[in-house]
């Protein structure tokens, strides 16, 4: 197990900066997801890890070790690749043992790991098939065989899940989660899918345009998204956001909707944030009125679509509701779910975490 | 923003480097003695009156060239080899492109015809001009028994000087269709059939297909062909040496020909030279004035 | 079968018709004997083989064949060695100069190789290759085309593969020689048959630098025919004419699809 520090790391290619300073401490076992929108370095960082990017500034450390400078091949690691770069006129045990030759390790001691590993993912069968000859998804499972037969302790992958379909696609998500706890891989996952690092990571790093936006667990970024892009990023639908203006009572949307969120804050115009599932039928409580633009009755869930403020919010309410578009329907917002962001973005927290646990015991 | 390099980063780019250049060398060595070398030597002789064997006796400066310019047999030269690249290069395009319209057609056995079509591939200078030259022998070639059957009088093909440089281009155009038909066969296949669908289904006809989707699409390739067969026939040498030896009275007395004639048999190795770097520098102006005309019609895909 | 279609095929076999005659011509007149060519017949009465009989046997015609292959083979590996090697470089490895030096490998394209060959004749006599495969071969090793064709495939490599085997430990060289060129047969077997044709039916350099029936190519061998007492024993010409261009036919058919994609790639992408 090895754990992978990044202090200040930085890239640019000529004057463009890609990644500008990450600091950030990947913990050995952990499983660490890089996820952000395409074109947001997230990439670039994890080649920078392999060893197959320059790092512009700042130290890379492999279980304290400086690594800048180290080869990829020195750095303990192994890889999976987006289009699994396998070796199309070599047979599956071929792309698997390729390279062993370089630790050291006799042809016998490569077949029984190349067994043993292909055994895990269930490839036994086909270690003399070419890679042509497979469907995806078994293609996927020698790259993966290809990365855990060095036993290196660090594995890095890049959007590996995004050339199966859906179903594939879920499945696979929990198979290298399983293998990654087995083995107690440091794990470190480069996806645009927030739906897989939300599943599959101990904790994730959200990055836009170079710059980290947050990083913690998943429920973290979900609950207390530090900034709007984190909450419009996480979740689907992603948290409704709407302008408002400071009034006597909380806070107004341009289409005088009042809401009342749980914080204490002075500034004077900020931004509202509701998960929409938060946005509930209402009982007795009547945060607002919302006039269906839209329904979309899913079986488990219904999700509304209506107008707050000119932006198009949706809500997400359990079980299968009968209503038609243009219906006026009362929702509810509990305050405490209600997020603020400042001008700038940022979250504004509630209340000091402390004062707010003092005031709970209080009453 | 400078980043100072780190001692260690600056190795592996050097190690690259080396690398790199490793890989390169042996390719490097070569042109540098087989063709950067004796361009420039080339260039150098031609401003010196040399020994037969090449040895620069008496620097002339622009002598040999003047020379040349006054000289009636190099003015033969340049236009028997504008006259031969404008007999053969569009001719060789236009026929090996509608063989090659042709062979493209999805018909039963059309691989036969593709291989015909390509078989002067094969066909090397020596062994085609061979066959040529007896083709147009006065007495017994096919091209005069035919114009005898049908109560012509026959030719002198190659010893007439105004019929010699004509025949020589028919016999290159013949040699050169092979390789020119292979690549245009290449490009047209590699055209998009849902391009002719969707023209199928608007229903457009051949012909409109042909000037609105084929040409544009196959322009490239086009452009290839073009290039390509310039610079050939700039180059020609084997057929003349085989079938008119430059005669009759120079009228094929192509440039490479005249510098064969003018170093090796004549020992002029400057005057040789001197022709040689004006070919050079002709090759070079053609390839980069087609660049400069053909690239901004041609459409890439 | 479509009106249309009957009319391709009428054109497709008159085109191919006009485009054999000379083959088939040379074929036919090298079954003939000394009178039935005079007399002009387009088919042999009496085919017979004397005349390939008597091509090898007054002319050293064995000699020149095995002198080109020789040569033609020398030069087809010494290409695709050192046209793979280059390519691979410009490829695979990040260096600086490396755009320049593909510039300058590109321009070598554009010298026509007939304006240096007064000094590459005088280099290769002091060098004492005159009149040896070497002389007839190593000038030609380096071929910008080939660097070109083969760049253009090993272009389409995905560059995750080198990458995969970086991680692995693998070395460049390695890589290079148990994925690189495994993976791209096609174009290495089209720069092959091309070299070969290519060699093969070269003419002025060998023309230039052997004068010795031993040294001889079989294109060479053929022009020696015409100052001899057999040019006028067209039959016996046709024989000999015919032997050299099976080698070239029998390559040019069997290797025709590769060569035609590989070409096409080079020329386009």
């Amino acid at each position: 197990m090895k754990s992978i520090q990044l202090q200040h790391i930085q890239k640019s290619y000529g004057d463009t900066e890609v990644i500008r300073g990450i600091d950030v401490t990947i913990e050995a076992g952990e499983f660490f997801a890089l996820v952000g929108p395409s074109g947001c370095g997230k990439s670039t960082m994890l080649r920078m890890i392999a060893g197959l990017e320059s790092i512009t500034a700042g130290t890379l450390r492999i279980d304290g070790v400086a690594a800048n400078e180290l080869k990829p091949s020195e750095r303990q690691l192994s890889m999976v690749f987006q289009n699994y770069a396998l070796y199309p006129h070599m047979s599956v045990e071929k792309n698997i043992t390729f390279g062993l030759h370089t630790k050291g390790l006799t042809k016998l001691e490569q077949r029984e790991r190349c067994h043993e590993a292909a055994e895990t993912l269930g490839l036994t069968d086909y270690l003399k098939r070419k890679p042509r000859e497979l469907s995806g998804g078994q293609r996927q499972r020698v790259a993966l065989a290809r990365a855990i037969v060095t036993e290196a302790p660090i594995c890095l992958m890049d959007e590996p899940l995004s050339n199966l379909d859906a179903k594939l696609r879920a499945k696979m998500r929990s198979e290298i989660r399983q293998l990654q706890r087995k083995l107690n891989l440091t794990m470190i996952y480069v996806t645009h899918d927030q739906v897989e690092a939300m599943t599959m990571a101990d904790r994730m790093m959200l990055l836009n345009e170079g710059e980290v936006q947050q990083i913690g667990k998943p429920l973290d970024l979900y609950n207390k998204p530090a900034n709007t892009f984190v909450a419009s990023f996480i979740g689907s639908p992603p948290m409704n956001l709407v302008p408002v203006k400071r009034s006597e009572k909380g806070f107004v949307a341009s289409d005088g909707r009042q809401f009342q969120p749980n914080v204490m804050t002075t500034v004077e115009t900020a931004t509202l944030g509701v998960r929409p599932e938060q946005i509930l039928p209402a009982n007795e409580d009547v945060t607002f009125y919302a006039e269906l633009k839209n329904i979309e009755v899913l079986g488990t869930e219904t999700i509304l679509a209506f107008d707050v403020g000119g932006v198009e919010w949706l809500a997400k309410w359990p079980g299968q509701w009968p209503l038609s578009i243009g219906e006026k329907v009362a929702c509810y917002i509990d305050p405490k779910q209600m997020s603020l962001f400042d001008a700038d973005g940022e979250r504004i927290e509630p209340r000091h975490p402390k004062l707010f646990e003092a005031l709970e015991v209080f009453q | 923003m400078t980043v100072t390099l780190p001692r260690q980063r600056v190795k592996a780019r050097l190690s690259d480097a080396v690398s790199g250049l490793l890989y390169l060398s042996p390719s490097i060595a070569l042109f540098g003695i087989f063709l950067v070398y004796p361009l420039l030597r080339t260039i150098y002789l031609s401003f010196f009156r040399t020994d037969t064997q090449g040895t620069p006796l008496e620097f002339v400066g622009l002598g040999h060239y003047a020379s040349l310019f006054m000289s009636a047999t190099f003015w033969q030269s340049v236009q028997a080899t504008v006259g031969f690249v404008a007999l053969t290069v569009p001719l060789t395009i236009l026929v090996a492109l509608g063989l090659a319209l042709l062979a493209n057609e999805k018909l039963r056995g059309i691989g036969i015809f593709r291989t015909a079509f390509s078989a002067t591939m094969g066909m090397s200078v020596a062994a085609s001009s061979v066959i040529w030259m007896f083709m147009y022998n006065p007495s017994i070639g096919i091209f005069n028994r035919f114009l005898e059957a049908i109560g012509a009088s026959g030719v002198q093909w190659l010893l007439d000087p105004q019929y010699a440089l004509l025949s020589v281009s028919l016999a290159t155009v013949w040699m050169n269709i092979g390789f020119t038909f292979l690549i245009l066969l290449g490009g047209l296949q590699n055209i998009d059939r849902a391009l002719y669908e969707s023209a199928d289904i608007a229903g457009t006809g051949y012909w409109t297909q042909l000037r609105a989707i084929t040409i544009p699409m196959l322009s490239p390739t086009l452009f290839f062909v073009g290039i390509i067969s310039l610079i050939n026939a700039f180059q020609t040498f084997g057929q003349i040496d085989l079938l008119t030896k430059g005669g009759p009275m120079n009228s094929t007395n192509v440039i490479v020909y005249a510098i064969y004639k003018d170093a090796f048999i004549n020992y002029n190795v400057g005057g040789a030279s001197a022709q040689a770097v004006l070919l050079f520098v002709t090759v070079l102006l053609l390839t980069w004035l087609q660049f400069k005309l053909v690239e901004r019609k041609v459409h890439y895909q | 079968m479509t009106m249309r279609n009957a009319l391709v095929y009428t054109l497709l076999v008159l085109s191919a018709a006009v485009m054999l005659f000379p083959i088939g011509y040379a074929f036919s007149i090298s079954l003939m004997d000394g009178g039935e060519v005079l007399k002009g017949n387009l088919i042999p009465e009496e085919p017979s083989l004397a005349n390939y009989v008597a091509a090898f046997d007054r002319i050293p015609l064995l000699t020149y064949l095995v002198n080109s292959l020789v040569v033609a083979l020398l030069v087809m590996v010494g290409q695709v060695v050192l046209s793979s090697l280059a390519a691979f470089a410009f490829v695979f490895i990040d260096f600086k100069g490396k755009a320049l030096i593909f510039m300058l490998f590109l321009a070598t394209m554009m010298v026509p190789w007939e304006a240096t060959m007064v000094p590459n004749f005088l280099t290769v006599q002091s060098l004492g290759w005159l009149n040896s495969v070497w002389g007839l071969s190593v000038p030609f090793f380096a071929l910008a085309f080939g660097t070109f064709l083969l760049r253009q495939q090993f272009k389409t490599i995905p560059h995750e593969m080198y990458e995969a085997s970086q991680i692995a430990g693998i070395s460049r060289f390695r890589f290079f020689w148990n994925v690189v060129l495994p993976v791209s047969k096609t174009p290495l077997v089209t720069l092959s048959v091309y070299s070969f044709l290519t060699t093969w039916n070269m003419y002025l350099w060998p023309l230039l630098v052997t004068n010795t029936e031993q040294a001889r190519t079989v294109q060479i061998g053929i022009k020696q025919m015409q100052s001899n007492e057999i040019a006028s024993d067209w039959g016996v010409v046709m024989a000999a004419v015919v032997m050299i261009i099976i080698p070239t036919l029998l390559l040019l058919f069997a290797g025709q699809k590769q060569l035609q994609e590989g070409l096409t790639q080079g020329a386009i992408k």
